[in-house]
C-alpha cells in the first residue's frame, strides 16, 4: 500500500483536481469543496494485487460473521445492555423481518487499517448509512482514468440497484414506490439520497426523494410528500428517527410486512462496536476457520467493563459503541482515570486494540498562497463496501491517527506488479500522454 | 467581511453588485425541487442571469457571504399531503469561516445584515 504520487506543481494539481471534480458532478458529489476545504485529495491510494484480494475475501467474510453476530445479540438478553439501545428498539430489531439469507445489511461498509505485519484490520462496519458510494462511482472513474489502473469499484453502481431491486422482488407485497429520505440540513446525506435516487429510477425502479419532515403514516400506509411508499431507504441517523413521531407508525408498517425497510434496525445493531466485541469474545464457539480469521483480521475488541479491558486500554483506543465519524474515539494511553471511570459508568464503551498501520502521503494544498506540498504522516482507512453479500468497491479517506470529519477522500486503485514501480512520482499518464 | 442574512434574490442580486470590491460567497444549500416549501425558480434565474456579469478574479481583500433568510421559515398548518418537498436547513455554523481563518486573513470586522 503506498501513495501514488503524480503532482508537484499547484497549477497542475488544480487542473487536475477541477477536471476530476467536474466529472464528479454527474454522481451528486457536490462537497469536492466542504466547509473551506478540498475534501477531495488527488494523492491516490495503491494497492497491490495481493492486498486487494485479501481486503475482497476479508470484507465478504466478515460480513457472514456479522449476520451471525447479530442475529445471536439479539437472541442472547445479556448482550442488550451492551447496545446501549433503548429496550423498546432492541424489541422492534427483534420483530422487524430479517432480509433474505440473513444478511442483517444490503449496504456496508467495512472500515480497514492495513497492519504492518498482520494483513487488514476490521476496524468498524457501517451500514446506517455508509457514505462513500457517491465518490467510489463518480470521482474513482476519472484518477483511474490519470493513472492508467484498475479500480476496485467498477461495479458498486450495478451491484447496489441489483441488490435493491432484487430485495424489492422477494417482498411479499408490491413495491410501487421507493421513498428515499434524508434531511435538507446534510448537503452529503441529501446528496447520496438523490444519487441512490438516480441510479433506481435510471434503472426502472420507481423512487421518490424527501426530507425526513416528509414522511407521514396515513391509515395503515406510510407516505412520502403525500404519496404512498412501499419501501424506505433512510440516508438518516436511525437514533433521530427515534424522537420522530413517524417512528413508531413507521416501524409497525414495517414489522407487519406494510412497508419494507431496505435499512432497517438490524442494520444499525450490525454497526455496534458491540457486535465486533461478541465476534472476539466468541471466536471460539464460531468453529476452527471462523476463529483464525477472527484472530487474524479483528484487533481483540472488548466491552469496557470486561475485567480483560483494562489490561488492553494502554495499548487500545476506546470507542462509544454507537459512535459516529470518530467523535467518542481516543487512545487509551491519553486518557485519563477518571476519564476511564465515567466511561465505565456511563456504560456502552469498547476498547480495541490500535492498529500499527504504515503510514502514507497527503497533499496539502494552499490556496491562498498557491502552493502544494506533500505530508507524510497520515494513515489510510480502507473502506470496502459490501453489497448483497459480494465486495462492491472502496472508499479510503486520509487522516492523523483517528479518522475524522476533517479526512480527505483518496481513490483506491490496483497497481498491477507490471506498474506498481512505475507509477510513483510521475505525471499522470493521462497528462503525460 | 460583511455577511448578507436576506432573502437570497436580494442578497444574491447585492453581492454581484459589489462583486468588484468584495469576494461573493453564496451559502445557499436550498435544494432544487419542481414542488418544494422554498421555491427554487427565481433564485436560479437569478444565479445564472447575475453570474455572467461578474467581474474577472483576481484577488480582493474583501468577502461579502449571502445567507438564506427564509431557510427556517416556518409552515403552519401544513396538510398530510402536502406533495412540497421540505427544503428548509437549518444554519451550519461550519459553513462560514473560523475565527483563526478570519485572523489569518487580516479580517477585523465583520458586517451583518439581515431583515428588521
Amino acid at each position: 500500500m503506498r501513495t501514488l504520487r503524480a503532482f508537484d506543481s499547484y497549477a497542475d494539481y488544480d487542473a487536475a483536481w477541477r477536471s476530476v471534480a467536474s466529472a464528479g458532478l454527474r454522481d451528486l458529489n457536490l462537497d469536492a469543496w466542504a466547509g473551506g476545504r478540498r475534501y477531495l485529495s488527488l494523492a491516490t491510494l495503491g494497492l497491490t494485487v495481493d492486498e486487494l484480494a485479501q481486503l475482497r475475501a476479508v470484507t465478504v467474510r466478515f460480513n457472514a460473521l456479522l449476520d451471525i453476530a447479530v442475529q445471536r445479540v439479539l437472541e442472547d438478553a445479556d448482550w442488550w445492555p451492551a447496545l446501549a439501545w433503548p429496550w423498546p428498539a432492541i424489541e422492534l430489531a427483534r420483530q422487524e423481518p430479517p432480509h433474505p439469507a440473513g444478511h442483517c445489511s444490503l449496504f456496508g461498509r467495512f472500515d480497514f487499517l492495513l497492519g504492518c505485519d498482520a494483513g487488514w484490520q476490521v476496524i468498524e462496519y457501517n451500514a446506517d448509512t455508509p457514505s462513500g458510494g457517491r465518490e467510489a462511482a463518480g470521482l474513482e472513474p476519472a484518477i483511474a482514468r490519470m493513472h492508467g489502473l484498475r479500480r476496485p469499484s467498477a461495479s458498486l453502481s450495478r451491484r447496489l440497484v441489483t441488490t435493491i431491486r432484487e430485495r424489492v422482488a422477494q417482498h411479499p407485497r408490491p413495491v410501487r414506490l421507493v421513498g428515499i429520505v434524508s434531511s435538507h440540513g446534510w448537503l452529503e446525506d441529501m446528496s447520496q439520497a438523490t444519487w441512490l435516487a438516480y441510479l433506481l429510477r435510471r434503472n426502472g425502479v420507481p423512487s421518490l426523494v424527501g426530507d425526513v419532515t416528509d414522511l407521514a403514516a396515513r391509515g395503515h400506509g406510510v407516505t412520502l410528500r403525500g404519496r404512498p411508499i412501499d419501501a424506505l431507504y433512510r440516508f438518516y441517523p436511525v437514533e433521530r428517527l427515534y424522537r420522530h413521531a413517524v417512528f413508531a407508525p413507521l416501524m409497525e408498517a414495517a414489522v407487519e410486512g406494510r412497508l419494507l425497510l431496505l435499512n432497517g434496525l438490524r442494520g444499525f445493531l450490525a454497526q455496534s462496536k458491540a457486535c465486533l466485541a461478541w465476534l472476539w469474545m466468541h471466536r471460539r464457539s464460531l468453529g476452527d476457520r471462523a476463529c483464525r480469521d477472527i484472530e487474524r483480521h479483528l484487533p481483540p475488541t472488548l466491552l469496557a467493563r470486561d475485567p480483560l479491558a483494562t489490561d488492553l486500554l494502554p495499548r487500545g483506543v476506546v470507542k462509544h459503541v454507537n459512535g459516529r465519524e470518530g467523535d467518542s474515539v481516543l487512545f487509551g494511553a491519553t486518557l485519563p482515570q477518571h476519564g476511564w471511570e465515567a466511561r465505565l459508568l456511563e456504560g456502552g464503551y469498547v476498547v480495541q486494540a490500535a492498529v500499527d498501520s504504515p503510514a502514507v502521503e497527503d497533499v496539502e494544498v494552499d490556496d491562498w498562497r498557491r502552493t502544494l506540498k506533500w505530508r507524510g504522516e497520515r494513515y489510510a482507512c480502507v473502506g470496502a463496501f459490501v453489497i448483497g453479500g459480494r465486495f462492491g468497491g472502496c472508499y479510503t479517506r486520509l487522516d492523523g491517527p483517528i479518522t475524522s470529519p476533517r479526512a480527505t477522500y483518496v481513490a483506491t486503485l490496483e497497481e498491477t506488479a507490471t506498474r506498481s514501480a512505475s507509477t510513483s512520482a510521475r505525471r499522470p499518464r493521462s497528462r503525460s500522454a | 467581511m460583511c455577511v448578507l442574512d436576506l432573502q437570497p434574490t436580494l442578497g444574491v442580486q447585492v453581492a454581484a453588485r459589489l462583486a468588484d470590491a468584495a469576494h461573493p460567497v453564496l451559502v445557499l444549500p436550498r435544494w432544487p425541487y419542481a414542488e418544494a416549501i422554498l421555491p427554487t425558480d427565481e433564485l436560479l434565474a437569478i444565479l445564472i442571469a447575475e453570474a455572467s456579469a461578474l467581474p474577472s478574479s483576481r484577488r480582493l481583500p474583501n468577502a461579502l457571504f449571502v445567507l438564506d433568510s427564509e431557510r427556517s421559515r416556518a409552515i403552519p398548518f401544513r396538510e398530510p399531503g402536502d406533495h412540497r418537498a421540505d427544503n428548509r436547513f437549518p444554519p451550519a455554523s461550519f459553513e462560514l469561516p473560523d475565527l483563526a481563518t478570519l485572523r489569518a486573513r487580516d479580517i477585523r470586522r465583520i458586517h451583518h445584515f439581515s431583515h428588521a
